[in-house]
């Protein structure tokens, strides 16, 4: 009985125009969005790849070690395959950083640059399923029950011997069915394209975490279609449920997610920016001052100085010049660590403030997974301060061979056994999927309790609700 | 028999619930959106302030002349206060710029610093419009003939002798009206909320691109709504219109602009920015390493002449470089926003984030007026610099000629970094596009729709 009711239900939306239109949206905008993606990928790997050859080249030229320590090397943000599907983070101008022997705060902004893409949200998968699939889940839910009733045939239905709850499960059933399978059909071409394209590098675990995030975006729907249902069961007719659903839709998917990060800095504020950049030019400029009032009183000595006098002044220099790059350092990390720990608190509070909306946790969910959210954006930065430490760590060894180097150019000239051949490279490592997957479970589980809230509400509803 | 056929039409809308959901939407919308962004706005006016006073007592504890040259300082502008209203770039706009002496002008990090931010759209009047506003008007005007068709009011109506024209016509004011009040309503509303909570003000300038904001959507809104009459128009079951109206809105307002800018960054490949810079520091290497040891055999009084020459040399290529490179990420945006105008949606963002200072003539004016800047920075340190050593003449003392050196600098010695907010004919000029674009959409739709209500088959 419930498989000839499903069937019904499936054949019934099979029939509308509104299933063509959503299943074609579907995908096509899926297909349009990974192959696009795709394109924007390739270019960045292209880029980041010839980057990197240039950058080493650069470090070569510099000759010798004082300088490489001075000036550093630039370091890339590293592209993410899942840009493809989640786009995320990787909106960001911040996409260089430089390394050198100043602690590194992550990476920075250019002004010469295209910042069009962040006018608008980027059509990838994430938004295809947060903003599109969800309205069309709410467009193919909400006369299930309403439209039935205004045109009089579930007063006819349920006139047979059908039991209600197999009448309700069946109409959940088809109707999800009707949404999920164009949005399965749309990821396995989404799929294939990623497969056959040799510029999207997807190993196990990265389509071990492509079908976990499809899982997820099923789930979001399934949310979705059950709020659909809830209120189609309620609405006393089929435009009150469009109309209320339009507005739970703007109210979930466009305005909660996007209103949280406002209203988390009302709550819990961190220093403003400009602030934390304050305090370390005041911290700099309080440390290097000491060093520079030494130096200053010293070089006026320096004309009556025998050779000797002047070496061992100039080797006092350098290593109170070091130490004055260690203090510095330890004062901008104390200075950065307090601020990024405050921010940290704030996000964690517009998460909380922005989880009433499936939505914002399935964006929390599936970027995560995909390697381009809040929780990679973390790591990024902190990988790259690893590599700022081992850098520092092979420079000063460096000079330390050389005889403790000069002043650059201005000082000794080149280093004759320059070679930054053993100088480490950065590399970002993924994190595991499992770790990826437990950070977040609390989202997951939302998302999950929502949909079985919301079923289980519109089957209540239904069971009681008077249809004549 | 217009306004009757209006009020009937006005009427017929309001005692809907479609206009009460649609009010108490927009309402709780925009003002909420004000009043949050006011909020916003009012802690980085904060921060702007404390950071300038800072700046000041910077100035005048520095200690170290040469130094302050060479570290260069941190510039910001002021908050843009139409951002309470469209964000556009000001995430970017209002980033800290460091400007030294011998170094290219950096961005600081993002005032925006939760990476929460980049991964949502700000929910400003620019968004709620763009998408709400336009979701709405296609909810107000998806039915307004094929809905009448299917109830036999139509025929009714017809039946009179009431020309097609006004019966079309009021429909479209009718409907329209009772779209644009709700929405004049809910952000006269925000303003006066957004006015009386937080130190949001506008000035005379901004006053005006405010109202040019609302015209800009009020068009916008209008485009959309008259494409869903037309479709209305153009089908006689109002399932059928709503389906096909919710198609265009989704492929028109979601795809196009969202899409655009991605496929531009493929068809017209620019090099990274990080690539640029990595250019811009061995061209400077290079020169250096030339000129390096000529100043080494060099005379000690052509040294300073050979420096200069260095100095030239660099600005000169550098800006070579960087002119070749900017005109390529010109090109690369210029396809991005073309592509993208295929949509209203696309217009209505350009011309509503130009028109309150945070579009993309904006980015580049900042780039512009920071190269200005730095010129009249450099000069105004130079002639600090000159005034010194003319302090010095005569001075033998060396503690006292450090003193004269390294004496704490007068704020007021140095230009303001405030990038000047663009005439208004300018940045009219340069929306030209975009606002003509949404006129002639809505014009087109409008004819669609009013042939095609001359031609509608009643009977069917």
């Amino acid at each position: 009985m419930l498989r000839s009711l499903i069937l019904k239900e499936w054949l019934t939306s099979m029939m509308e125009l509104r299933f063509l239109v959503c299943s074609a949206l579907c995908v096509f905008l899926g297909i349009i969005s990974v192959f696009v993606l795709h394109a924007d990928l390739a270019t960045k790997r292209d880029d980041f790849a010839r980057d990197q050859v240039l950058y080493r080249n650069q470090v070569e030229e510099y000759g010798n070690y004082r300088d490489l320590q001075n000036q550093g090397i630039r370091v890339d943000r590293p592209p993410q395959s899942f840009q493809v599907l989640f786009y995320g983070v990787e909106k960001t101008l911040d996409r260089t950083a430089q390394v050198s022997g100043d602690f590194n705060s992550g990476f920075e902004a250019d002004l010469n640059t295209n910042p069009s893409v962040l006018l608008f949200p980027v059509a990838d998968m994430l938004f295809v399923v947060a903003v599109v699939l969800s309205l069309l889940a709410f467009f193919i839910s909400y006369d299930a029950v309403a439209g039935e009733r205004e045109t009089g045939t579930l007063k006819l239905v349920l006139s047979y011997a059908l039991p209600r709850d197999q009448l309700i499960l069946a109409k959940w059933i088809g109707g999800y069915l009707s949404l999920a399978v164009p949005f399965v059909v749309s990821l396995l071409i989404g799929a294939l394209l990623i497969s056959t394209s040799a510029d999207i590098p997807f190993m196990t675990d990265d389509w071990q975490a492509f079908f976990i995030a499809g899982a997820i975006s099923l789930l979001l729907l399934a949310v979705m279609f059950s709020i659909g249902l809830l209120v189609s069961v309620r609405a006393s007719n089929s435009t009150t449920a469009i109309l209320s659903l339009l507005a739970i839709w703007v109210l979930i998917a466009l305005i909660i997610p996007n209103q949280g990060p406002y209203l988390a800095e009302l709550i819990a504020p961190v220093p403003g920016v400009s602030e934390v950049e304050r305090s370390i030019a005041l911290t700099t400029k309080t440390l290097s001052d000491q060093y520079f009032v030494e130096f200053r009183n010293n070089r006026r000595n320096f004309r009556n100085m025998s050779g000797a006098e002047r070496r061992e002044m100039r080797r006092k220099f350098m290593e109170a010049r070091d130490q004055l790059q260690v203090e510095v350092n330890t004062a901008t990390e104390k200075i950065v660590r307090n601020f990024e720990s405050r921010l940290t608190h704030q996000i964690e509070v517009s998460r909380l403030l922005t989880r009433i909306s499936p939505v914002a946790s399935y964006v929390y969910a599936n970027t995560d997974i995909g390697e381009t959210g809040v929780r990679h954006e973390e790591r990024l930065v902190a990988a790259l301060r690893t590599y700022q430490r081992e850098f520092d760590t092979y420079v000063e060894k460096q000079l330390e061979l050389s005889g403790g180097g000069g002043f650059g150019h201005w000082g000794g000239g080149d280093d004759e056994d320059y070679n930054v051949d053993g100088m480490p490279v950065f590399e970002y490592r993924k994190e595991l999927l499992g770790g990826r997957v437990t950070a977040r479970s609390t989202d997951v589980l939302l998302m999950s309790l929502f949909a079985v809230l919301f079923f289980m509400a519109a089957f209540v509803s239904f069971l009681r609700s008077d249809v004549t | 028999m217009l306004f009757l056929l209006i009020g009937r039409e006005l009427r017929s809308h309001v005692l809907t619930y479609r206009f009460f959901l649609g009010f108490v939407l927009l309402f709780v919308l925009i003002v909420s959106s004000a009043v949050v962004l006011g909020l916003n706005y009012d802690s980085r006016l904060d921060a702007y302030f404390e950071s300038q006073i800072a700046r000041g007592e910077q100035l005048k504890e520095a200690t170290d002349f040469r130094r302050f040259q060479w570290r260069g300082a941190q510039h910001e502008k002021p908050p843009n206060a139409l951002s309470v209203f469209t964000v556009g770039f000001e995430r970017e706009l209002s980033r800290t710029v460091t400007i030294s002496q011998w170094s290219e002008p950096t961005f600081g990090r993002s005032k925006y610093a939760n990476p929460l931010y980049t991964l949502f759209p700000a929910p400003d009047l620019l968004y709620i419009v763009n998408i709400v506003g336009s979701l709405l008007a296609v909810l107000f005007a998806f039915n307004t003939v094929s809905g009448e068709q299917e109830d036999g009011t139509l025929r009714l109506v017809m039946a009179n002798s009431v020309p097609r024209h006004l019966v079309l016509l009021a429909k479209w004011a009718g409907g329209y009206i009772a779209l644009i009040v709700p929405f004049l309503v809910s952000v006269l509303v925000g303003l006066a909320l957004a006015s009386v909570f937080t130190s949001f003000r506008l000035s005379g300038a901004e006053w005006t691109a405010f109202l040019a904001i609302l015209g800009v959507s009020a068009l916008y809104l209008s485009c959309f709504y008259t494409l869903a009459l037309a479709i209305s128009v153009a089908t006689h079951r109002s399932a059928t219109s709503l389906v096909l109206s919710f198609l265009a809105w989704v492929v028109l307002v979601l795809a196009i602009p969202n899409i655009a800018p991605i496929v531009a960054r493929s068809l017209v490949p620019v090099p990274s920015p990080g690539a640029i810079a990595g250019q811009q520091e061995a061209l400077v290497r290079g020169i250096w390493a030339e000129i390096r040891p000529k100043m080494r055999q060099a005379e000690r009084s052509q040294r300073g002449t050979l420096r200069d020459e260095a100095r030239h040399r660099i600005a000169d290529e550098t800006k070579r470089l960087m002119k070749n490179y900017l005109q390529k990420v010109d090109s690369q945006i210029d396809a991005g926003v073309a592509l993208a105008r295929l949509s209203p949606s696309a217009s209505y963002v350009y011309a509503t984030a130009s028109l309150a200072g945070s579009g993309l003539e904006d980015f580049a004016g900042l780039r512009t007026y920071i190269d200005r800047y730095r010129v009249d920075y450099m000069q105004a340190l130079r002639d600090i610099g000159e005034e010194r050593n003319r302090q010095l003449e005569g001075v033998s003392d060396s503690d006292e000629r450090d003193e004269i050196r390294n004496a704490p600098i007068d704020p007021d010695d140095l230009p303001v970094f405030v990038p000047d907010r663009r005439p208004m004919t300018e940045i009219l000029v340069s929306a030209d596009m975009d606002l003509l674009l949404l006129t002639v959409l809505n014009a087109v739709f409008f004819l669609a729709s009013y042939v095609g209500f001359l031609r509608y088959d009643l009977m069917r």
